[in-house]
């Protein structure tokens, strides 16, 4: 849930992640897709931690530093941001990647997202909005295997969130399923497609908001390079594809992100 | 070490087998490994044969022991003269002898891939990584144990060598500096 994952042998982490987006249209309730006149920028900068815990647990933790940048005829040019809403991520892995031959590895994650950022429905301008303003608490199941240089992975994640704003948000759901290919060299090239699934939120009284649900389908081009045992550089690309029926309700954009880390024996 | 373990155990609950783990023996064990065409090779005699017996468990998959091979190389010709005996013990699922030779020639080694079949003397020896060595003396007793320097990829100037000051260590008759060093390579997919 969170970048900083420890690999084998590693005990502690660090790093940060740039995360550049920009809006180039929406899926409308239908899944229609329809491309955007306004343009949006926005900009995240993660710092992350973890530690290795129990042998093969770590525990993890993110802080996003927002920035958006709208610009649109009607409304003209506006900025805004702050401190999103920091993530405190576990997993322990039962069984490591390429362990057993027949087994995947098999991993146990759970998370806690604080409501630290500033919701949609407080912030000043829609650009100050950082956040849902709701705990969230996730747990997910991930199996990956090796098969050679190849590598591959599917996680499922659910996240429940508190009441906000006289509502609940639906319970999210997200798939993941991913490829990685190492290179001789040690670079590693991977690529990631993930479907996330809301329904309808409800209201006070329990009852579904309806046209409040949304799904998003982002495809990810990620390349890796250790710079020695103890740095590691990730560049990437992101995608929500601009195809009718591949999300609803939902902004679609792209975008580029580059990561550092910093790993400790 | 007791919440370790029932955590651990817990993948018995999602029906997954655990890992064999074992408390590590102190001299190897009077196992049989099986040679490059396919003739047996018992540990213990082959170790009386060498004045220093070194085993590096082997991974074929593994970058880091890829990382690793120039170095095994390089220590296996230096202290040949001097009587050590290196060998690569592959305790992986799938081993045969054909295919450890083939991969032995693509490598380079001037040493044998011995076959640990089922894994036996890597639970014995509490081998879980590729790279991990071990040095005997002639009694089969171990004298070092771990990784072969401090350094998983690129070879640095400041690293630590374990391995080769384990042997000096060996050969001049003194107690190892380090008696088991941290092996850094993959998993060994031993079930």
């Amino acid at each position: 849930m969170t970048p900083g994952r420890l690999e084998l042998h590693e005990s502690a982490l660090v790093g940060v992640q740039l995360h550049l987006a920009s809006v180039f249209g929406s899926y409308r309730f239908d899944g229609h897709y329809a491309a955007s006149t306004a343009s949006e920028y926005d900009v995240e900068q993660d710092l992350f931690g973890a530690v290795r815990v129990l042998g093969r647990g770590q525990v993890a933790a993110l802080v996003p530093l927002v920035e958006t940048i709208r610009s649109s005829p009607p409304d003209g040019y506006a900025e805004g941001g702050g401190v999103g809403d920091i993530n405190l991520a576990a997993r322990y892995d039962f069984v490591v990647a390429g362990e057993s031959r027949v087994v995947p590895g098999v991993a146990l994650l759970a998370g806690l997202t604080l409501p630290t950022g500033t919701p949609v429905e407080s912030a000043h301008a829609a650009v100050d909005a950082t956040g849902i303003g709701a705990f969230q608490a996730s747990g997910a199941l991930a199996l990956e295997q090796t098969f050679g240089p190849w590598l591959v992975n599917a996680t499922a994640i659910v996240a429940a969130r508190t009441p906000r704003f006289g509502e609940t948000l639906g319970p999210q759901t997200t798939l993941l399923a991913a490829g990685a290919y190492t290179f001789p060299n040690d670079l590693t090239t991977a690529v990631a497609v993930s479907y996330q699934f809301v329904p309808d939120a409800a209201d006070a009284h329990g009852a579904s908001v309806p046209f409040s649900s949304t799904r998003l389908t982002t495809v990810t081009l990620t390349g890796l390079y250790p710079v020695g045992d103890a740095w590691r550089l990730i560049a990437g690309a992101f995608v929500n594809p601009p195809v009718s029926g591949l999300g609803s309700n939902q902004p679609a954009g792209g975008g580029f992100l580059f990561t550092a880390v910093r790993s400790w024996r | 070490m007791a919440v370790k373990a029932l955590v651990g155990c817990a993948a018995v609950a999602l029906g997954v087998a655990c890992a064999p783990s074992a408390t590590p023996v102190a001299r190897v064990p009077e196992t049989t490994l099986v040679g490059p065409h396919g003739e047996p090779v018992a540990l213990r005699r082959a170790a009386e044969g060498a004045r220093l017996t070194v085993l590096v468990f082997f991974s074929r998959h593994c970058h880091c022991l890829d990382a690793h091979d120039g170095r095994i190389r390089e220590l296996a010709q230096a202290y040949r003269a001097q009587g050590v005996s290196f060998a690569m013990v592959d305790s992986e699922v799938g081993a045969s002898p054909a295919g450890d030779e083939a991969e032995a020639a693509r490598r380079g080694y001037a040493f044998p891939i011995l076959i640990d079949a089922g894994a036996r003397l890597a639970g014995a020896l509490g081998a879980r990584y590729a790279t991990y060595a071990v040095v005997l003396d002639p009694g089969g007793r171990i004298l070092y144990r771990g990784g072969l320097d401090t350094d998983r990829t690129r070879l640095t100037t400041d690293a630590t060598p374990y391995l080769k000051n384990a042997i000096d260590d060996a050969l001049d008759g003194r107690a190892p500096r380090i008696a088991e060093g941290e092996a850094l390579g993959c998993s060994l997919q031993t079930w």
